[in-house]
């Protein structure tokens, strides 16, 4: 019984990390990784695909934060 | 799992409430507002490890001196390996919240320090947050003691200026720091811009011809080196001294003779040998890593270097730094923000001047505690510990008693200091600084190490006499 | 409330450290373990909960036998065999 509240708990917790993994992730896109020195002020080019992916993602977890 | 009262399962869902109600009503005001969620969510996760892998640095070598547990030493270990793994990640990026610290012998004395002391407090900074969730007054008796003398340590002047060597006096005096820091009224001011900013700022990367923000730089030069090597040194002293004479022992009755390969699957038992901690280790050295990403992924989106700006953006101006920062590390870390609580209380109320000094003043404001984000991870560190001990039918309101409340004073005291003096505590000064491949986090850490044992020698001491007056009227022979 | 150490019967002893924080708990448990004969009983009543790993880790690697934990709203009882 404990443990399902625990996962309720997790479930929470899992969310908000989701929704700011998807807040920090479009960024780091840009800069790329490897070599700190490599940054343009445009940033690297990003697929469209993984553009309108990110946008979704915003919606779907903003969606849920303001259910709970 | 044991059942769990149902007032516990309440109290759980009404802390996790608030800081869900928190984050949407504040999101709500405005979008900079995930700034401040990321340091709370990841204080919330550090809590809920913390309590679960009972996971405490101080209890890693005093348990291990005094009753001969490694499991804290190995826990700790686990998540600082994991921790450099995956912010060598960040770190390859070149984006990294992380910045260096002095290396030199400074940061083994404040780990002395703040060995006894932790080792007194029965906590160490962090062990104490997760503590006070669990109920423990003593724990928040610590907090508060770790709190007020950090606060008032980094502004004490007058007296204290004459035990400033003059050579540091001299060098704090070019560091060209504005007039409102006051910067030879101070000792703590001078024992920073006249000594430790002198000090090398050193990474193991750096150290072996490597570059930090490449990938070979961040794997091979800071982890590897920096942090694997190193901690499979201290494991392995570990095992030497302390768990392989048991596990030969359990072998030789066994009526067999020992081999290498028994020793490796004693050196492998001991790693596992605490599954909980183990567990929270993995998840905690993650969670690390994951919150500098996503500071450094929110400062990149929001075109900041530190929360002061965002702060001024949504109008709170009071507290700010001279240069407009507030604390903002983008990563664990517990001091700090417990001095600028206390820092902003005493000014507001006191009417003291806390913005003279360097710590306050130029570097890390005070700003509000409500906006501060440091303070925001802190509080949650509670609440996540709480909600872990409510679940799991540990939470227990614990008054102080006298004898505890005096060591929790006196440990809180050495705590605060030894923070101030390595600008850090053991997750500040040592687990974040370690896993970064900064060789001063283990410098820190051979101090703590050293401070433990004398901690030890002293209670061992204390421990044997109360012991001897209990059993005073027993057949014992002592 | 201080540290308690009472003999319940003929090998069998009971200290309460209830109250007790880190790293208490665990330095009285031993202290009193190093006093007791072969085959002694030891009743631990503590309710720090980071001291029941320790206690477990030490008296594993001591080869002492926990014969017995209960754990209830936060207080905990150990029963530990003196090997």
């Amino acid at each position: 019984m404990a443990r399902t509240y625990l996962w309720i708990v997790i479930i929470i917790v899992m969310a908000f990390l989701g929704f700011m993994i998807g807040y920090a992730v479009p960024p780091f896109m840009e800069v790329g990784f490897g070599g700190g020195e490599q940054i343009e002020s445009g940033g690297a080019p990003v697929d469209e695909e993984l553009k309108k992916e990110f946008e979704q993602l915003y919606q779907i977890e903003e969606g849920s934060t303001e259910s709970e | 799992m044991e059942t769990v009262p149902k007032k516990n399962r309440t109290w759980a869902l009404v802390i996790v409430g608030f800081f869900v109600l928190v984050s949407v009503i504040s999101f709500g005001f405005h979008e900079y507002y995930v700034y401040l969620q990321a340091y709370l969510w990841f204080g919330f996760i550090y809590g809920m490890c913390l309590q679960y892998g009972r996971f405490c640095f101080a209890s890693a070598f005093r348990d291990l001196f005094a009753v001969g547990v490694p499991r804290m030493v190995v826990g700790i270990m686990i998540a600082t390996v994991l921790f450099g793994f995956t912010s060598a990640f960040v770190n390859a990026t070149g984006w990294s919240t992380f910045h260096a610290a002095p290396t030199s012998i400074h940061a083994t004395i404040a780990g002395i320090l703040f060995g006894i002391g932790m080792v007194f407090a029965g906590g160490c900074a962090s062990g104490s947050l997760y503590k006070t969730g669990e109920g423990n007054g003593v724990s928040l008796l610590v907090i508060l003691s770790i709190s007020v003398t950090q606060a008032t340590f980094v502004d004490v002047g007058g007296w204290f200026n004459k035990l400033v060597p003059e050579p540091w006096r001299l060098s704090a005096m070019q560091k060209g720091l504005p007039e409102s820091i006051n910067v030879t009224d101070g000792w703590i001011d001078q024992y920073l811009a006249g000594y430790v900013w002198n000090q090398p700022v050193l990474r193991f990367a750096e150290m072996f011809g490597m570059k930090t923000d490449t990938v070979m730089g961040a794997f091979v030069g800071n982890l590897f080196i920096g942090v694997v090597i190193p901690a499979l040194i201290l494991l392995l002293w570990v095992y030497l001294v302390w768990v392989k004479k048991n596990h030969v022992r359990k072998i030789e009755k066994q009526g067999r003779t020992v081999t290498f390969r028994d020793h490796l699957e004693g050196f492998w038992g001991m790693i596992v040998s605490s599954k909980r901690t183990a567990i929270a280790g993995l998840f905690l050295g993650i969670a690390c890593g994951l919150q500098m990403f996503v500071i450094e992924g929110l400062r990149m989106k929001f075109g900041v270097k530190n929360a002061g700006t965002l702060l001024e953006r949504l109008g709170f101006t009071y507290g700010l730094s001279a240069k407009g920062t507030v604390f903002d590390p983008g990563y664990w870390y517990v001091t700090t923000q417990e001095a600028q609580w206390v820092g902003w209380t005493m000014q507001k109320i006191f009417g003291w001047n806390f913005m003279d000094n360097i710590f306050f003043g130029w570097v890390n404001g005070i700003p509000n505690p409500a906006f501060n984000p440091a303070d925001w991870m802190s509080v949650a560190l509670i609440g996540g510990a709480a909600v872990m001990a409510l679940l799991h039918n540990e939470f227990k309101f614990k008054k102080p008693t006298k004898e505890l409340a005096i060591w929790a004073i006196i440990g809180g005291f050495f705590m605060g200091i030894g923070s101030r003096l390595a600008l850090g505590c053991n997750v500040g000064a040592f687990f974040v600084r370690t896993a970064q491949g900064d060789p001063s986090g283990w410098l820190f850490g051979l101090g703590m190490i050293g401070g433990a044992y004398i901690g030890v020698k002293f209670f061992n001491w204390w421990t044997e006499r109360k012991m001897a007056k209990e059993m005073a009227g027993l057949e014992f022979e002592l | 409330m201080a540290m308690k150490f009472e003999k319940k019967g003929e090998g069998h002893y009971m200290l309460d450290v209830t109250g007790y924080v880190c790293p208490h708990p665990q330095i009285y448990t031993k202290k009193a373990l190093e006093k007791l004969q072969t085959g002694d009983i030891l009743e631990v009543v503590f309710d720090n909960p980071s001291s029941s790993e320790s206690i477990s880790a030490m008296c594993d690697s001591n080869g002492n036998e926990i014969v017995d934990r209960k754990m209830d709203g936060g207080k905990f009882v150990f029963t530990i065999k003196k090997a």
